[in-house]
C-alpha cells in the first residue's frame, strides 16, 4: 500500500507505466499499444478514507 | 444484467483491513480522443460532486483551469479546496453520461463518483458492504 496517492497506467491488466506525469504517461501508452484498452490506476495511501464534498 | 462491483479490500491504520465500494467507469479522454478506464473509483453518496485529482484532470482534458472556478469542503472545519469544474464524457457498460466533476488543485484526493448526474442517474444498491449494483 503506497504511503501516498501514486498513479499507474495499465495496459491488459499489467502496469506499463508508473509515475507522476499522467498525461505523458497516457500519450505513451496510447502511441505504444494502439487499439488496446487503457487503464488508469489510482493506488490510496493507508488512511481513513472519508470523502464528504459539498459545492 | 445490472453492473456489479465486488467492494475492494484495502490497508487500513484503524482497521488493518477495509472494504470499500470503488468500481470502475470509463471517461472520456479528450488528450488522446479515446475511452480510458478509471479504476478504484469511489462511490460516495455523501459527495455532492463527483471528483478528480488534478493529475488525472490533465490527463483527460489538458487545461484544467479553463473549468468554472469553485470550492469545496469536507469534514475539516474552515478548510475548503479550490475545484475546476468541467463535464466530461462517462461510460458504464454501455451506458453513457455527461458528469461535471470538480477537478481539485491536488492529486492527494481520491477519484470519486459523487450523486449529483453521477450516481443518482442509478438504482444504486449498496448490498451490506460487499458488493455495489449500479
Amino acid at each position: 500500500m503506497a504511503k501516498t496517492y501514486s498513479y499507474v497506467v495499465l495496459v491488459g491488466g499489467k502496469i506499463v507505466y508508473r509515475g507522476k506525469n499522467l498525461k505523458k504517461m497516457l500519450k505513451e501508452a496510447r502511441k505504444k499499444y494502439p487499439g488496446k484498452q487503457i487503464s488508469i490506476r489510482c493506488e490510496y495511501p493507508e488512511e481513513i478514507l472519508v470523502a464528504i464534498i459539498q459545492l | 444484467m445490472l453492473p456489479s462491483f465486488n467492494y475492494k479490500k484495502q490497508e487500513s491504520r484503524l482497521f488493518g483491513k477495509v472494504l470499500r465500494p470503488l468500481i470502475e467507469l470509463e471517461a472520456y479522454s479528450e488528450v488522446t480522443n479515446d475511452w480510458v478506464v478509471l479504476e478504484n473509483v469511489l462511490a460516495d453518496t455523501g459527495a455532492d460532486i463527483s471528483m478528480l485529482p488534478r493529475i488525472m484532470g490533465e490527463a483527460l482534458i489538458g487545461d484544467i483551469m479553463q473549468g468554472k472556478k469553485a470550492q469545496v469542503k469536507g469534514i475539516v472545519p474552515r478548510a475548503r479546496m479550490n475545484v475546476y469544474v468541467h463535464t466530461l464524457k462517462f461510460r458504464l457498460n454501455s451506458k453513457r453520461f455527461n458528469l461535471p466533476v470538480a477537478i481539485t488543485d491536488s492529486d492527494e484526493v481520491p477519484i470519486v463518483l459523487g450523486r449529483v448526474k453521477g450516481l443518482d442517474i442509478f438504482n444504486a444498491n449498496f448490498k451490506k458492504g460487499k458488493v455495489l449494483q449500479l
